[in-house]
């Protein structure tokens, strides 16, 4: 990478094989770091998951370890797009490449760390904007390191062609507390404070009831308005702490 | 970017092969291109469809988005590399029998997936083979016969429905085609190799301008790019009148052509069009054209409504909707002297012809098209044209596959529609009147009968002593219209069940019993004045479906006790649709040919979408004869072969072109009679060269062998045409518009989600008055295509300009939307149809929506008046049901 001038790595090339394709990208080399062993596979330390940023989402979604730890990972890794998707694309390439992807959503929801090749960045300094990432100029994700919580589920609706989440609520609960992250809702995977809290105090789906979803910020379009999203967010998270286990 | 040092080296179905390791060729290009397996299908070229699936070993992946330098090393097996010792394998045999390739476009990708499944788990169940199929598409089969293939390959497989009879009418006859599709062998017109010489074709489209526009001088954009050969417009099209297929001046509809570009393939790949000297006057609407309204009126419908017990009103309106053919569009052209050659996926090759040769200012037998199998393709679009100017001006064989975004935005749309009507009763629940209005929004010039159809249907498959029905079709939306399933009848449909449902419910009758009470039967009139007399099926249809309505409808009520968020739903529909052309003349011309060879040769117009027409007009050909179905082919769907049938449109291929194939048979087995000299009442056997008439005890052979051939080595030739009996309609819509009515019902199981405002379609059961099921499996076939395309327009479809610029943002039914289908197959012959048969695509569409829709009325007590009925839509529509019932 440091030889190549405007290089871009390929990783499953789920995103990046189609923009080549309609040339909305024109890079100068293509840097496959598939073949580094050590960036693909799942380890278990010390209450510490830590996934392999070439891991296709097949392979999380069927990991042993990884259904043992913290299995709402495994099922949003199996939840994502179709089985031809899951097979190639990685944790790597979702996370790096779209803050509004299902991924994002764990790792904000996990307080999750990600390593790179230069350093680590906590989650919720990592994801900070509309296809923005703290990722410097070459910067490439090596792994994820996932906390194991006590309980955990993720609640998604989607309804697209793309499969994506018009909403999707991630709720990850451990000794430090309640986390909540909503993806797909904004231009940003994001965290709920106030559902956190209410959360804190009463871990039930009741404790959601009473509070009001801000609308500012949400994304309205023709498939869901910002209302309708709001709604949405306050569904999903009942039934991410229904299903947390 | 360095040129390639090096090779890619890969297991390819058990062999081994080699690619120049570019770094960014996809191996999808190099499969198909480097390597010639054109199996492996390119759907959308944007990673989005799934269809070029292969697997990476072993594993299912999508070929588009693996570059070759990742499977290095890697063992590649395509749809090419399943066969078993070079005979079919259990899984490509099965999908043969079911019926599960239609146009076969997503087939192969459908059956990797299939084998990576079952080479993992010998005996999976229905659920693991939907995970194992998730992501692949397809808009024929409803996926059910799909399922079913795959369920009957495993180790495990379920008991297969027997076949029906022994005489070719009935018989469930494998497709045809069915073999080339699951072989990887049928090539469509994307796969057929580029001849070396060929000039490739970009055409420039307005994008989403409308209004004037003027080229200006164009010379120095073209002395600036040598690899263009040539620019093309309307000034070089001399067909006038709306025959060109570039916009003259004026843009009538968004993404239509303006030009195109002819040249060198990479040379066009790298210009950058919007430099194009093109001015665009940016106005409001650009479309041209009049309004055009129809009525049809009989008795007085405002006496009816002010005097009846009970009316009722609605307004319903649709969404813009797009074929989404799975087969990138692809043409290619070359002239032969002062004949053009034209090769494309089409379903309708005459029609083609007529439009090339008025575009192109030639005569018709000037125009030579080859169909090519269609992957969904119709040949509406202006490609096909354009292709066939380029070629007849530079003199060089012209092709082009234009970019999905561009195919989306010029291929022609189901058109939006408004509908608003009012229906009454009297206090037995019979109907007093029904008046009903629908405006089609419809792009300038459209050739569609959308109007005219909604008109005819709109008052329902019902006994109405006073109906009205107006519609109209406004140009000035600024899209071309299509002729999209069940256009018109579909939207009749959505309107008069809806309101039907609605008396039910006010007057308590149940709503089974209400449709029942009022159906269209055998002495009753039409609101086009037409007195029915032949097959009307529809009450056998509401009585098939009584038993699961009413299992189910109780199912519902217990499931819906207590205050969950899940809400159950049964609802109902009728749908008729009249069967080809309204009120005008739609012949149809078939010959059939006994060659020296000793196999007889059917020229008939059979091009199709994988409809498998084709298959059945053998089957009418061989029943006629008496002879079995492997005697017989089909000749290539090619202008210069085939009499013209018109366009398969309004379903009218097995009944109007079927029965001109039986006259032909018949005028074919009088000739061999005749060179017999044993009577008329005999029956024919063949073998070897001669033909063994038999007549009582007495037999004679012809010898077929040593009577004079024609060209093509036919000996004999039968012929024969129908054009159903139709009348003109006056001005009230009175008349005989169609020969024969297609009827169905259908009966949807919902289950809505009251927090988010989804809908589950669990279970769809459909009852279709066929006429005579010529090969049910192909019938079954269409009814399940035509519930699932329902559910999607239903539910999903919506085409917005630039949004849905590719599949990733227009949403189709996939395999996790499928419910549970039954068919039942109501056989009420038509004496007009051969061997009783009507056709049945349109019919298996119509019911669907409006059956959908009542389904979520009796789950929720919501009535949904837009399509597609989108979870925001569904939610508003509960929350406002509650604050009415509160309210009250």
């Amino acid at each position: 990478m440091a030889t190549a001038a405007d290089g871009r790595f390929l990783a499953g090339g789920h995103a990046l094989l189609p923009s080549l394709k309609q040339r909305l990208d024109h890079p100068s080399d293509l840097i496959d770091p598939g073949a580094i062993a050590e960036l693909r596979g799942v380890t278990k330390a010390g209450g510490i998951l830590t996934i392999g940023a070439m891991t296709p989402h097949a392979d999380v979604a069927n990991s042993a370890v990884v259904r043992a730890s913290i299995p709402a990972l495994a099922d949003l890794a199996a939840g994502i797009g179709d089985p031809q998707v899951r097979n190639r694309a990685t944790l790597g390439g979702s996370v790096a490449g779209n803050p509004t992807a299902d991924y994002p959503a764990a790792l904000l929801g996990l307080g999750a760390t990600i390593h790179t090749d230069r350093r680590q960045i906590r989650a919720d300094d990592f994801f900070v904007g509309t296809s923005k990432t703290a990722l410097g100029r070459g910067e490439i994700v090596t792994a994820v390191a996932f906390p194991v919580p006590e309980k955990a589920a993720y609640a998604k609706f989607s309804g697209l062609a793309s499969r994506y989440a018009i909403a999707g609520v991630f709720v990850g609960k451990s000794s430090k507390g309640v986390r909540v992250a909503v993806t797909g809702a904004g231009a940003c995977v994001f965290r709920d404070l106030d559902m956190e809290n209410a959360l804190a105090a009463d871990f039930a789906p009741r404790a959601i009831d009473g509070l009001r979803i801000p609308v500012s910020g949400l994304r309205s379009d023709r498939h869901a308005s910002a209302e309708y999203r709001a709604h949405l967010i306050g569904v999903m998270a009942r039934r991410a702490v229904a299903a947390c286990r | 970017m360095a040129p390639p040092s090096k090779t890619v080296a890969f297991g390819l179905n058990g062999h081994g092969a080699e690619v120049p390791a570019e770094p960014e060729r996809r191996l999808v290009d190099a499969l198909r291109q480097d390597l010639g397996l054109t199996g492996t299908k390119i759907g959308c070229d944007t990673g989005d469809c799934g269809l070029c699936l292969v697997l990476i070993d072993g594993r299912p992946a999508r070929s588009c988005k693996a570059p070759v330098s990742q499977v290095d090393g890697c063992a590649v097996r395509t749809v090419e590399g399943i066969l078993r010792d070079g005979a079919l394998s259990k899984l490509q045999q099965t999908f043969i029998d079911r019926g599960a390739a239609q146009c076969g476009f997503c087939t192969p990708a459908m059956l990797i997936a299939a084998h990576a499944l079952l080479v993992r788990n010998p005996t999976p169940d229905a659920e693991a083979v939907r995970t194992a199929l998730a992501g692949i598409p397809c808009r024929c089969t409803g996926y059910k016969s799909i399922v079913e293939a795959v369920l009957a390959a495993s180790a495990d497989p379920p008991a297969l429905a027997a076949g029906q009879g022994t005489t070719p009418v009935g018989a469930r006859l494998p497709a045809i085609d069915a073999k080339a599709k699951v072989t990887g062998a049928e090539r469509f017109a994307a796969d057929l190799p580029p001849d070396p010489e060929t000039l490739y074709v970009r055409i420039v489209d307005a994008g989403d301008n409308l209004g004037a526009f003027v080229i200006g001088n164009t010379a120095p954009f073209l002395a600036k790019h040598p690899g263009i050969v040539r620019l093309l417009t309307a000034a070089d099209s001399p067909g006038r009148g709306g025959s060109s297929p570039f916009a003259e001046n004026t843009i009538s509809y968004r993404g239509q052509p303006v030009g195109a570009l002819v040249g060198d393939q990479a040379a066009l790949a790298a210009i950058d069009v919007t430099a194009l000297p093109i001015e665009w006057k940016k106005s409001a609407s650009g479309t041209t054209g009049t309004a055009r309204e129809w009525n049809v009126v009989s008795g007085d419908t405002d006496s009816a409504l002010a005097d009846s017990h009970l009316v009722v009103e609605t307004t319903i309106d649709t969404s813009l909707a797009d074929a989404a053919i799975l087969e990138p569009e692809t043409a290619s052209a070359r002239r032969k002297g002062n004949i053009v050659e034209i090769t494309a996926g089409t379903t309708s090759p005459c029609a083609d012809r007529a439009r090339i040769a008025a575009a192109l200012g030639l005569t018709p037998d000037q125009v030579r098209i080859v169909a090519a199998p269609a992957g969904g393709a119709r040949g509406d679009s202006p490609l096909s044209t354009i292709v066939a100017l380029a070629a007849w001006l530079t003199g060089r064989p012209a092709r082009c596959t234009p970019p999905r975004a561009q195919s989306l935005a010029m291929s022609p749309k189901r058109p939006r529609a408004k509908l608003s009507g009012r229906a009454a009763c009297d206090q037995w629940g019979y109907f007093a009147a029904m008046d009903a209005k629908g405006q089609f929004d419809i792009g300038a010039d459209a050739e569609t009968d959308a109007g005219l159809r909604f008109a005819l249907h709109a008052p329902g498959p019902f006994y109405l002593p006073a109906a009205r029905a107006k519609s109209r079709a406004e140009p000035g939306t600024a899209y071309a219209a299509s002729a999209g399933r069940g256009l018109g009848t579909a939207e009749a449909a959505l309107l008069y069940d809806s309101l039907v449902d609605e008396l039910a419910d006010q007057m308590k009758i149940d709503p089974l019993q209400f449709r029942w009470q009022n159906a269209l039967r055998r002495g009753l009139p039409t609101p086009s004045g037409q007195w029915l007399t032949t097959s009307v099926g529809l009450k056998p249809c509401l009585d098939a479906l009584r038993p699961r309505w009413q299992t189910a409808r109780e199912d519902a009520l217990r499931y819906n006790t207590g205050t969950a968020r899940l809400k159950r739903g049964v609802g109902i529909a009728c749908g008729w649709s009249g069967i080809g052309a309204p009120a005008r003349p739609d012949p149809a011309v078939a010959r059939i040919g006994l060659g020296q060879d000793g196999l007889f040769t059917l020229y008939a117009d059979a091009a199709d979408g994988g409809a498998g027409a084709g298959t059945a007009l053998i089957q009418i050909a061989a029943e006629t004869l008496g002879l079995p179905t492997g005697l017989f082919r089909l000749a290539k769907a090619d202008t210069d072969i085939i009499p013209d049938a018109g366009p398969p449109s309004a379903s009218r291929r097995i009944f109007i072109l079927g029965q001109a194939v039986r006259l032909a048979a018949s005028d074919l087995k009088r000739q061999i009679l005749a060179l017999a000299a044993v009577g008329t009442d005999a029956t024919l056997a063949v073998k070897g060269r001669a033909v063994t008439v038999t007549a009582g005890k007495q037999s004679k052979q012809v010898d077929f062998g040593s009577l004079a051939s024609d060209s093509r080595g036919d000996t004999l030739i039968g012929s024969g045409s129908f054009d159903p009996p139709t009348l003109d309609l006056d001005a009230a819509g009175q008349g005989l518009p169609h020969a024969v009515y297609a009827f169905a019902a259908q009966l949807a199981e919902v289950v809505v989600d009251t927090a988010d405002g989804s809908i589950l379609v669990l279970r769809v059961t459909a009852a279709q008055d066929v006429g005579r099921a010529i090969n049910p499996t192909l019938i079954e076939g269409h009814i399940h295509g035509g519930i699932v395309q329902g559910l999607g327009w239903t539910l999903f479809e919506r085409y917005v300009p630039a949004e849905s610029a590719s599949f990733k943002g227009y949403r189709i039914p996939m395999i996790a939307d499928m419910p549970t289908i039954e068919t039942i197959l109501i056989e009420d012959p038509e004496p007009l149809g051969p061997f009783g048969a009507k056709s049945v695509r349109d019919a298996a569409f119509v019911p669907t929506a409006p059956a959908i829709l009542n389904a979520v009325f009796n789950a929720t007590g919501a009535r949904i008046v837009s399509l597609p009925a989108t979870p925001p839509r569904v939610l508003a529509s509960i929350r406002e049901a509650e604050r009415r019932r509160s309210k009250a």
